[in-house]
């Protein structure tokens, strides 16, 4: 049995998962200052957001005039819901990334990306990473003008607070393989601006940033208490304690469930298909 | 009247252009169904749970919106490029217009076709005919010639403005955000009754921007609601008028504009 060794300098390199690490920072430090040198346009999709916020606000203002619950949702508590869910929308939802991935892909600049000693997803996450830092930073910063167009509360408790934030972050990974695998569509298709649009356009309604989600489900009878479908004029929203199999709360189960079907195709099929339609522009 | 012929030529080759990307044509198209549906959805799902907005039914409020939308899309057919007038800048291309015999803003309209705007026709042609069978209106001839021209004054207003937003790219090279907020200002607003965002809302929306005379009041003249307006109903009589005058006054804000234009050299 003979044995080698590699001559000075080539030595095989560590497969310890922290060795990118320094790689990843640096894609996350150069898409914040991208997107903070860019500032202008973040402000003008932050008066987008605070326009949003103003008019549900006032909409919703005007929907609830007479009634003092709806759904057991009080109006103050429902414009809390709408104010963050706007925001917190806003603040994952950035399609930058996606239009991105197709720049690179139509132009052919992505051979370079895959030549790369780290990988495309995982460059492609950084990316996301740090343009959401810089949106968190943006939002922070207009959470005073945010207060002032919608209404903000504290949290009902410091475990609503907890789950809240488990929530978010789990809101994020979702969103995050979404956002990847909407990018990866680019590989296969010439033109993906539209799919873009119309992803965030579902997303943003069935996300229940318009409308509570309660609210779409309308064909359950209406709800003994519910002061403003009591009086049976009105077709019944399918309150909480409305119908019991269809109203069940998806458990931890469910959401794990979920997310692991989504992190399956995000993580496994795209990203490893994708970049094999590689094809000259 | 050549110049009108060379016009439509060119925009239907960029439409021909945009038609070889079929999945991309019919993704865009349904696009435009959806962004433009979305608001209606919020509306429609709302108001199966309450009875009114601001004193205004499910068939009013269709009504209103139907109308801010074929407004929209009778001025996004043929603006539908000029939120591209910032990078067209930025990357050179506008020296290419400044030296052809033709007006460079017809150039730059007919560049390319941004296939959601038939998404809007579609959307907007549906709804319009849904909400007429719904609302009270009273379509007799003096009505229809309102309608009419309201939709023309209305899609001026709103791409008076838009024109208005983008012609400062000459200055400052990215407007894209800017134009998106305007677009957001015109379907967010245009969409509801003003009373329902207060005094100073609803007069900055009227006067400021010219959001209330897209739909709104148009709609109110033609619902017979005038009683409850924030202007005069002999203003809201001439609204189409406003339209106009918006746009000529975009327009000579775009030619003082094009003379701070600097060519970036590529």
């Amino acid at each position: 049995v003979t044995t080698t060794t590699a001559p000075a300098g080539l030595e095989p390199l560590s497969r310890s998962p922290w060795r990118d690490v320094p790689a990843y920072r640096q894609i996350i430090a150069s898409r914040l200052r991208t997107t903070l040198a860019y500032r202008q346009n973040v402000f003008f999709l932050l008066g987008i957001l605070v326009l949003q916020i103003f008019i549900l606000r006032k909409v919703w203002t005007a929907l609830y005039e007479g009634h003092t619950t709806v759904d057991g949702l009080t109006l103050h508590a429902l414009l809390v819901y709408i104010t963050l869910a706007n925001l917190q929308n806003w603040v994952l939802q950035d399609p930058t990334i996606s239009h991105y991935m197709y720049d690179r892909v139509r132009e052919g600049q992505v051979a370079f990306d895959l030549v790369r000693p780290v990988g495309f997803v995982p460059q492609m996450f950084a990316h996301l990473v740090g343009s959401s830092f810089a949106t968190v930073i943006f939002g922070l910063a207009a959470l005073p003008l945010i207060f002032f167009a919608g209404t903000l509360g504290a949290p009902a408790s410091p475990t609503a607070l907890l789950l809240y934030l488990v929530s978010f972050v789990l809101g994020y990974v979702i969103t995050t393989l979404l956002t990847l695998m909407l990018g990866m569509i680019a590989f296969w298709a010439t033109e993906i601006s539209g799919l873009t649009m119309l992803y965030r356009l579902i997303n943003q309604f069935f996300a229940g940033a318009l409308v509570p989600v309660s609210l779409h489900r309308r064909r359950c009878p209406p709800v003994p208490g519910d002061d403003l479908h009591a009086g049976g004029h009105l077709r019944g929203t399918r309150a909480r304690r409305g119908c019991a199999r269809s109203t069940r709360r998806p458990g931890i189960v469910d959401r794990v469930a979920d997310l692991r079907v989504m992190g399956h195709v995000a993580t496994g099929a795209a990203p490893r298909r994708g970049p094999r339609r590689v094809s000259r522009p | 009247m050549s110049t009108v012929r060379v016009a439509w030529a060119l925009e239907r080759a960029a439409l021909r252009g945009q038609l070889e990307y079929r999945v991309n044509f019919i993704v865009a198209t349904f696009m435009g169904v959806a962004y433009q549906g979305s608001g209606f959805a919020f509306i429609y799902v709302v108001l199966h749970s309450f009875h009114t907005i601001g004193g205004w039914d499910f068939g009013d409020l269709a009504f209103l919106y139907s109308l801010r939308l074929l407004a929209h899309a009778c001025c996004y057919l043929p603006f539908n490029q000029i939120d591209m007038l910032d990078i067209t800048i930025r990357e050179g291309k506008f020296d290419r217009y400044l030296v052809r015999p033709m007006n460079p803003l017809l150039q730059l309209m007919t560049n390319r076709f941004q296939i959601n705007a038939v998404g809007d026709v579609v959307t907007a042609s549906a709804l319009f005919i849904f909400a007429a069978s719904i609302a009270h209106v009273d379509f007799s001839r003096p009505h229809v010639v309102y309608l009419v021209l309201a939709v023309i004054g209305g899609a001026l207003a709103e791409g008076g403005f838009i024109l208005a937003v983008s012609s400062l790219a000459f200055r400052f090279l990215e407007t894209w955000a800017a134009a998106a907020l305007v677009d957001n200002i015109y379907l967010m607003f245009g969409s509801y009754p003003m009373r329902v965002f207060g005094t100073t809302t609803a007069w900055i929306m009227t006067w400021i921007i010219p959001v209330a005379f897209v739909a709104y009041i148009p709609a109110s003249v033609l619902l017979d609601r005038t009683d409850g307006l924030h202007i005069a109903p002999v203003i809201a009589y001439g609204a189409p008028a406003i339209g106009l005058i918006w746009f000529v006054a975009a327009y000579q804000l775009w030619r003082l504009q094009v003379r701070h234009y600097q060519s970036s050299g590529s």
